[in-house]
Parts: structure tokens; sequence; C-alpha cells
């Protein structure tokens, strides 16, 4: 009896995530008659390697938005990550270098990246904080700054002939079937996860991103929070500009276009409240499995074209912003 | 002096002075701006984002964000053009089928929005990939390159034509113009000389004390998406007349460029505030901008970042000026005010 209702009130608290889980399975069957090739090792190690890149920019957008805020810059951060990166790469590690310089490179790239996030994030945070533009605004002009920057590098066409070695380094897959972007992503979830909910960050995070004036005089440093979720969503999305430049082994101004959209998507799918105050990591991190699913799953269906994965998000989201709508009225109204 | 002061502490202002800067600074550097060709070419390519940016403004001020409507109005365009496709009647009956087209589906979000309360940035973000998908994925939306017949007259039509005395090369302007002249004096009238643009103002200002004055809330918000609809599908209209063919995809990414057009002139995100004639700023900023780097001999790969420098100073700057003009606890409570709004 007892455990029954321990059940049931599990159940009841975590009801979103069941019907998250629900349409990740109904999917996954939808895709099991479509398409024979589905539940094959291949394609889901291919699945996870293309997810890593938004995964990663989700997780960021996740943070902002968690803040009262939104991050459109992301796509620009990465690609202009890519484009800083791939032109270090072509002049100081060229496909004859010794490993030594090779090595070097590497850790350079990273320790590059991270710089480059943290300044964006940086600029951003303080466009949004100091400045008071609405973020939307704000992470709106820098994203045509930051793309800007990557077509100015780029000069408007793809930059190619990265060290091969270099792409193998960074589209490794460990033990064989691990693509290197889910472990970062593992990583990166981790990381959010312990500064959410272990430090007081997370629960400065949703204050301010639901009331600042109460944080601003319960003495909570505003720009700071602002500052810090901003710059740890840029850092995300350099490392995301590594990943996609190893992947892709080219760099160019308009990769990962959509990119930005699925990721507010997938936050907002993943339960992440669109007005601050709210955030789910395992939401998120379910949101990027159903989006993969169904892009693998249209690209699979014979038939249908690439944009028709469009219509499956946006219907679904719909659906799932009304049906909560309507799940938390009720609650209220119980109350 | 008095007033000079205040009419220089107007957002609009600060556009207008960048705008005339930038014209000086083109001049300088070509030599070619101001040629009747040049000038000629530039007012065409308002047309298109100035109508669009009508629309976008008007959500503005009610307090909204659209930024589906290059779906939006893709769509209706589309339908329009195929529906029409051997109709040889007045143009001025596939217009008012894509204004139906449009404005019921900008109905749409709109409802979506002020019924659920839902923030407007993720509803539009979901419409826009949901029109984009019927667009491609239903529709199967290819390139129209020869326009119905009913058209012609229209895309034919020209206002005047410039003509360089030295080089001969003329340039001309499409009475599809007119259309955009039409769309900015009636946007106008209806912001300033309406019940309902009062309205739209109160609305966006401060919701809950229009709701208790006794304004339906609900339908000024849906109104102004459906005006925004409207709007977006005359401009892609306009845009087919005057480049000569519909393409799918021709508009993908343009709603960013006409919000930057509106925010630069002035227009506030929160709502409440904004005017056409800024919003007119706005539109010549950044379009001349667009065009006339290759007077300047900049390679066009420098556009998108001078797009962002100047959008970072232009926002920047006036988000400034209302910093400094509240002291710095109120500059929070300010802040907060706008968050409240943009929750609402």
């Amino acid at each position: 009896m007892k455990e029954k209702t321990t059940f049931k009130n599990f159940v009841k608290k975590n009801s979103y995530y069941l019907y998250l889980i629900i349409a990740l399975i109904i999917i996954f069957i939808a895709m099991a008659f479509i398409s024979d090739s589905f539940f094959t090792v291949t394609n889901f190690i291919s699945m996870m390697e293309q997810m890593s890149d938004y995964a990663l920019m989700a997780l960021g957008i996740m943070l902002c938005l968690c803040a009262g805020g939104v991050d459109l810059s992301t796509v620009g951060v990465a690609n202009m990550t890519a484009a800083i990166l791939a032109t270090y790469l072509i002049r100081f590690a060229p496909d004859d270098c010794s490993t030594g310089i090779l090595v070097i490179s590497c850790i350079v790239v990273v320790i590059l990246a991270l710089i480059i996030g943290a300044v964006c994030g940086t600029f951003n945070g303080l466009l949004i904080s100091k400045l008071g533009i609405p973020p939307m605004l704000a992470t709106m002009s820098t994203n045509y700054l930051y793309t800007g920057l990557c077509m100015v590098i780029t000069k408007g066409v793809s930059l190619s002939g990265i060290n091969e070695r270099f792409v193998e380094a960074f589209t490794v897959n460990i033990f064989g079937f691990l693509p290197i972007g889910i472990v970062v992503l593992i990583l990166a979830a981790v990381f959010i996860w312990y500064e959410l909910k272990k430090t007081s960050f997370g629960v400065k995070l949703c204050m301010v991103g639901t009331n600042p004036t109460a944080t601003y005089f319960a003495g909570i440093n505003n720009d700071w929070i602002k500052i810090k979720a901003h710059m740890i969503s840029s850092i995300l999305s350099a490392v995301a500009g590594v990943l996609m430049l190893a992947r892709l082994s080219s760099s160019r101004a308009d990769y990962g276009k959509a990119y930005s959209t699925q990721a507010i998507l997938i936050c907002i799918l993943g339960g992440t409240a669109a007005i601050g105050g709210k955030f789910s990591i395992p939401g998120t991190i379910l949101g990027v499995f159903i989006v993969q699913a169904i892009t693998t799953g249209v690209s699979m269906t014979p038939g249908a074209n690439s944009y028709m994965k469009n219509l499956v998000y946006a219907v679904l989201l719909l659906s799932v912003m009304i049906l909560d709508y309507y799940r938390t009225n009720r609650k209220v109204k119980a109350k | 002096m008095n007033k000079i002061k205040k009419l220089l502490s107007l957002p609009e202002s600060f556009c207008l002075l960048i705008t005339i800067v930038l014209f000086i600074v083109i001049q300088l550097r070509s030599g070619q701006f101001f040629t009747s060709n040049n000038i000629t070419d530039l007012l065409a390519s308002y047309t298109v984002p100035g109508i669009m940016a009508m629309g976008s403004l008007i959500v503005f001020i009610s307090g909204g964000l659209d930024i589906s409507f290059p779906a939006l109005c893709s769509l209706g365009g589309f339908i329009t053009l195929t529906v029409f496709k051997d109709f040889t009647g007045s143009v001025i009956i596939p217009f008012l089928f894509c204004s139906l087209v449009c404005g019921l589906l900008g109905m749409f979000n709109g409802v979506i929005i002020a019924k659920f309360r839902f923030a407007p940035l993720i509803v539009t973000l979901a419409t826009e990939a949901l029109f984009w998908g019927i667009l491609h994925g239903i529709l199967r939306a290819r390139e129209i390159s020869v326009l119905p017949a009913c058209f012609e007259k229209l895309q034919d039509s020209v206002i005047w034509v410039a003509t360089n005395p030295e080089t001969g090369i003329s340039s001309q302007l499409p009475g599809v113009f007119l259309i955009f002249v039409g769309v900015v004096i009636l946007s106008s009238l209806l912001l300033r000389k309406t019940v309902y643009g009062r309205k739209l103002f109160a609305v966006g200002g401060n919701p809950s004390a229009a709701e208790n004055v006794g304004i339906n809330v609900f339908w000024i918000r849906v109104s102004a998406y459906i005006i925004s609809g409207i709007t977006a599908g005359i401009a892609c209209l306009c845009r087919s007349m005057i480049i000569g063919n519909y393409h799918p995809n021709a508009l993908y990414g343009y709603e960013y460029n006409v919000i930057s057009m509106v925010v630069l002139g002035g227009c506030s995100l929160s709502g409440g505030r904004g005017s056409v004639i800024g919003t007119i700023f706005g539109v010549i900023l950044i379009q001349t901008m667009n065009l006339s780097l290759t007077l300047m001999n900049v390679p066009t790969y420098w556009q998108k970042f001078c797009t962002g420098v100047i959008m970072i100073i232009g926002i920047s700057y006036s988000a400034y000026r209302t910093m400094k003009s509240s002291q710095t606890l109120s500059g929070v409570m300010n802040k907060t005010d706008d968050k409240v709004k943009e929750v609402k």
C-alpha cells in the first residue's frame, strides 16, 4: 500500500518527464515501423554524433532562459570560434607538422575556444546587465556581430584544409561507440548539474529569473548572475564550435543556421520556463533525444523532405506547451 | 533651444543622425551616393522591408513580438500565386486573397499568444518552423518564375526613370513603391489618429491598466498579429513583383533584419513606445548600409559585421539614455517593470 503511494507520488512529481519519455517511445516505435535501419548501432552512433552540437547550445540557452533572458548568439559564437580556430590550425598546424606541434595546437585550440567563449559571453552579459538591453535584442545584435566576424575571417566562403589528424583526434569514438561529442556533452551536463544543484548559483539564477527586484533587495548581485549565465552559455557554444569544426572539417559562416531555433525549442520542450525561473537538465537532455530522433526519423522516411521535421517539432512543441498549460491550470484551480 | 534639445533627445533623432553621417561618409568615399540613379535604387529597395517593418512596429507597440512573418508571408504568397496562376482580372483580388490568408495565419499566432499568455518569442519561433514545414514539406514549394498575368500591369508600371548621363545606365522606381507609401500613411494614421491606435499603445504600455479601463486586451493583441500578417503578405507579393519571380527561401532569416530596423528606430521591445517615422529612419539606415558597401569598395562579407556594430551602438545608446534618466535604484525597478511587461 505504502509502496503504491510513493510510486504514485513519483509519477505525479515527474509526470512531465513521463510525457516526454512516452513521446520518445512513440517516435521510436513509429520509426521501427517506417525504417528497418533505425535500430542499428551505426544509426545510433551517427545520431549521437549529430546531436552533441546543439545539445551543448541547448544547455547554455537553458541557463539564459532561466535567468529570464534568451541567448540567440550561440550559433554566431560557435561559427566564429570555428573560423578563428580553423585559421589558427591552417597557419600553425599544416598537414605535415610533427606530432608534438599537433598535440600542442590541440591544447591551444581547446584553450582558445574557452577564452573566446568567455569573452563573447561576458560581452553579451555586460550588454544585458550593465546597459539593461533586453536579452533578446542584445544577443540578436551580437549574433550579427559574431556571424559577421566569422564571415570576415572566412571571406564568405568555407575555410577547409584543416589538418587531417586534428579532425581524427576530435571525431574519434571512445570504446568504438561513444563519440567524443557525447563525452563532452555528459561532462557539460554534469558540470551544469553541479553548478545549479550543488551551489547557490542555481537558486540565485532561478530567483533572478523570477523576480529581479526581490533579488536586488536581497543583496544578490543580479549583474554577475546574468553575466555568469551568458558566459557559461557562450563557452558551451564555443566548445560546440570546436566539435562542429572537427565533424565538418571546415568552417563557414552559415553552418548550423537552424541550431539556435532548435536549441530553444528543445529547452522549452524539456520544461524550462520561457519566462524564467525554472530549468530542467534531464528534460533538456530528453528534448535533445526527441529532436534528434525526429530529425533522423524524417530523413529516413521515404517521400518526406527534410523540412517536414520543422513541422513535427512545431506541432510537438505547441501541443506540449498547450497540454502543460491546461495541466498547470487544473492544478492551480484544484488548490 | 529647449525645443531642439527635446527633439535631439528622441531616439528617432539619433537614428536620423547616424543615417546622415552614413550618407555623408558614403558620398565622400564614392562620390556616387547623391546621384539620381542611386537614390532611385535605394528608394525601390526600401519597399519590402519597409512594409514588413510597419507590421512589426504595430506588434511591438502592442507589447508582442513576431518573428514568424517571413515564413508566414512566404506561405501566403505561395498559396496566392498558385491559386491565381491563370487569373487575368484585377490585381486587387490576389492582394485581398493574400491579405486574407496571411491575416488568418497571423490570427493563429495571435490567438495562441493572447489566449495562453505564452512568451511571443517562443510561440512565433514554433509557428515559424510550422509555416516553413507546411510550405516545403506539405506544399513542396518550388520557385515560381512566371507571375500570374494579372500582376503584369502593376509590375510594369514605373513612377520615374533615372538615367545616368555618363554611363547610360538607367534605374527605375517601380509602381509598387506607391504601396509602400500607402502602407506607411495608413499605419501612421492608424497609430496616431484612431481610437484603435491609442488602445494599441495602452495595451503595450500597461496591459492590466488597459484591461481595467475596459479595453479588450485579447482582441487588441490578436489584431496586432493579424495586421503584421497582412503587411507581410503584401510585402511578399511586392517583392515577387519587383524581382519578377517568387522563391520560397528568399525571405529566410529576414525577420532579424526587420526587427533590427524597427528597434533602431526607437521602438521599445517591451511595448507601448515606437513611431512610424523612426521606423522609416531605421529601414533607411540598415538598408542603405547593406546596399552601399559595394559603392564604398568594401567587400560584401563585411555587411553583417557592420550591421551588428551599428545595431549594438544604436541599441546601447538608447539603453544608456534610459539608464541615465533614472537613478540606480529606480533603474533596477525600471528593468523589472520592463520584464514584467515582457512576461505578460
